[in-house]
């Protein structure tokens, strides 16, 4: 499988008051055709502002830095806007958390979807009677891929005259209506009850399949990646510090963040026992000190630590950013 | 919006025409000037022609009757006679309020079509050079008292360069028969064009002064909201489709920010009442604000009661349009 989306080096900074705030520092991303991507790691990681630079939807006082971001070989930071906004919504689109927010609340639903198709499908008819049905019945098409029932009569309706789980549906089939490249879902079940985060993920996981794209799933919920992604990535204070298979790497976390993450999952097995947090918190990233950033939590750390730390090879197609994987042989 | 809610809007109006009947009455009972002194002036009368005077007004009757008489006939819709026309209010004022309501129309769109792009242009371009000179002018169009702001624009434009008029309504040599009593609608319906500019340059500085602090408000108003849409998730989500930016800034942001914009301009619209009796006294305009100014100064009862009853119902009628317009620009809220 070649790659869809690369990521090299990739830097973003925030401005603040405080000072700079490194949010993404040094990202590479693969995300290869087909696959299902998982990107974990808890809030300020890194992991949606990654995706935003990806999209050019980085917003002043941030800023990307550093980087290249290749899609489909073509170095995405090079485009002009209007070359960029080409791009999304058609070859990489976008879900958002929450759909109650991201729809337009003074928009009817059929006309959200109705403008992405005006702005990128190329395979409507040039103008008038005949483009307006071709786009009405696309609209309806797509509302009856993710399941919206008599969708002709509700393109009529707004956002709040829909259900949680119906919102989260609607913004699927707007991101999916020009048959994107790569979906970018960030955080599509957060908002969600659990019941509707299972029927949604499935959703994205069928129509993946159906349509043969790549899907980047954005997360903190390491249970909804080993269901639903090939591989995983997992992010800490603004780096990757572990990717690989999913299995693989949840079965063997080489990185101690990992293996932290891992053991604060409460699992029927271990009912009646404490569940394990990781102690401490998410450092400061102003004058964050080159050091390995997850050393002032790290159970095993040592004053190598203090240095630099690179990403290094952990085992067949994996990667971690921990210097104990030099001591113990893979 | 149900029936019940308009007949509960409608029942609310009757306290409220009551308690301004009641204060506006004893306010002017309250005034020192005696109307019929007023309007005997240096003439010599005798003791009894002046009590014939002040019978024939209904002044005899101690003021709690006249109260009562007053509200007694306006609900039969009776206003009483004006003092000084020797006519019925009503017909008084109907004759007037035309030119109030023209001169108003044209200051709230004056208004509308300053405020709303220099707002989201402010919006857009938040803390540039163009955002602050625009903070600064609303703040100068809030405070300028609109009597020296008229004044000032009179001896600009008309005293110093002559290209605008200096007050009236039309020139005498434009004059023509009405129709809606609308100038600007009657000069192009009876096809006069050179009347119609003459209407056009008479009205502009009445306008523009009149619709001033509307503009600054609005223009806030409209800044701030569109601020605060403009970091919804839904505009984000909108750039993330690859939507023109037009489209992102006037079919998604826009309609939204619009919201709180629209309702206080209607709203705002009531304080045009106000601001109108200052600027049709600057400006020589012959609408209802004048006439009620002329009022108070003639002691003239009947015709000021009248016209801060109209006023009255014009207002709360604004504020019932303001959240009828509300709801229907917002999908969400049903009244």
């Amino acid at each position: 499988m070649s790659a869809l989306l690369e990521v090299r080096g990739l830097r973003t900074v925030f401005h603040t008051r405080a000072g700079e705030v490194w949010a993404v520092d040094g990202v590479d991303v693969e995300v290869r055709r087909g696959e299902c991507l998982g990107i974990v790691g808890e809030s300020g990681s890194g992991k949606s502002v990654t995706f935003a630079s990806v999209m050019g939807l980085v917003r002043s006082p941030g800023r990307v830095a550093e980087g290249e971001i290749l899609f489909e070989g073509r170095d995405l930071r090079a485009l002009s806007v209007r070359e960029m906004r080409a791009v999304r919504g058609k070859e990489i689109a976008m879900t958002m958390q929450d759909a109650l927010t991201a729809l337009n609340p003074a928009l009817t639903v059929g006309e959200q979807i109705s403008e992405v198709l005006e702005a990128h499908d190329e395979t409507l008819p040039a103008r008038g009677q005949a483009r307006r049905a071709a786009i009405r019945a696309k609209s309806v098409e797509m509302l009856g891929l993710v399941g919206i029932p008599s969708a002709e009569s509700r393109l009529r309706q707004y956002p709040h005259e829909f259900s949680g789980g119906m919102r989260q549906r609607i913004m699927i089939a707007i991101a999916l209506a020009c048959r994107p490249k790569l979906l970018i879902a960030d955080e599509p079940t957060t908002a969600l009850d659990v019941t509707i985060q299972a029927q949604v993920l499935e959703l994205i996981t069928e129509i993946r399949g159906r349509l043969g794209m790549s899907v980047v799933l954005i997360t903190h919920d390491l249970g909804v990646v080993a269901e639903h992604c090939d591989r995983v990535m997992v992010m800490y204070a603004g780096q990757v510090v572990e990717a690989g298979p999913t299995g693989e790497v949840i079965a063997n976390p080489r990185h101690p963040y990992t293996r932290g993450l891992l053991a604060s999952i409460p699992r029927p097995s271990m009912r009646g026992q404490p569940i394990h947090p990781i102690e401490g918190q998410v450092p400061d990233l102003i004058g964050m000190a080159p050091q390995c950033r997850f050393y002032s939590r790290c159970p095993e750390r040592r004053d190598a630590c203090l240095a630099p730390v690179a990403m290094r090879p952990a085992g067949e197609g994996r990667m971690a950013r921990c210097i104990l994987l030099d001591e113990v042989p893979v | 919006m149900s029936l019940g809610k308009l007949i509960e809007r409608l029942l609310q109006l009757v306290p409220v025409l009551l308690g301004v009947s009641l204060i506006v009455f004893v306010m002017m009972a309250l005034t020192p000037g005696d109307p019929v002194q007023i309007m005997i002036g240096d003439q010599n009368i005798t003791p009894e022609q002046e009590q014939a005077l002040r019978h024939g007004l209904g002044l005899d009757r101690p003021i709690v009757e006249r109260f009562f008489v007053f509200i007694g006939n306006a609900l039969q819709g009776d206003f009483g006679q004006s003092f000084y026309h020797r006519r019925p209010v009503a017909d008084v004022i109907v004759e007037r309020l035309p030119a109030t309501i023209e001169l108003s129309l044209v200051a709230l769109i004056v208004a509308l079509v300053t405020a709303i792009p220099l707002g989201v242009l402010a919006a857009i371009r938040k803390n540039s050079i163009f955002d602050k000179l625009a903070t600064v002018g609303s703040l100068l169009g809030v405070s300028l008292p609109g009597f020296w702001f008229g004044i000032l624009l009179i001896m600009l434009f008309a005293v110093q360069w002559h290209i605008l008029p200096v007050s009236g309504r039309i020139g005498y040599s434009s004059e023509i028969e009405t129709i809606t009593g609308f100038l600007l609608i009657d000069t192009l319906l009876r096809g006069n064009l050179p009347a119609f500019w003459d209407a056009v340059k008479h009205i502009l500085l009445p306008a523009i002064t009149l619709g001033l602090p509307m503009t600054a408000i609005l223009m806030r108003v409209t800044r701030t909201s569109m601020l605060e849409v403009l970091r919804q998730d839904y505009v984000t989500f909108a750039d993330a489709k690859g939507l023109s930016r037009t489209r992102v800034l006037f079919r998604h942001a826009l309609k939204n920010a619009l919201i709180p914009t629209v309702s206080v301009a209607a709203i705002e619209t009531g304080s045009l009442l106000g601001g109108n009796m200052i600027v049709e006294t600057v400006f020589g305009w012959p609408g209802l604000g004048r006439l009620v100014v002329e009022s108070i100064f003639l002691r003239n009862y009947p015709l000021v009661q009248a016209a801060v009853l109209l006023y009255a119902v014009i207002y709360v009628g604004l504020n019932f349009f303001a959240d009828i317009l509300y709801t229907v620009l917002n999908p969400r809220v049903k009244l």
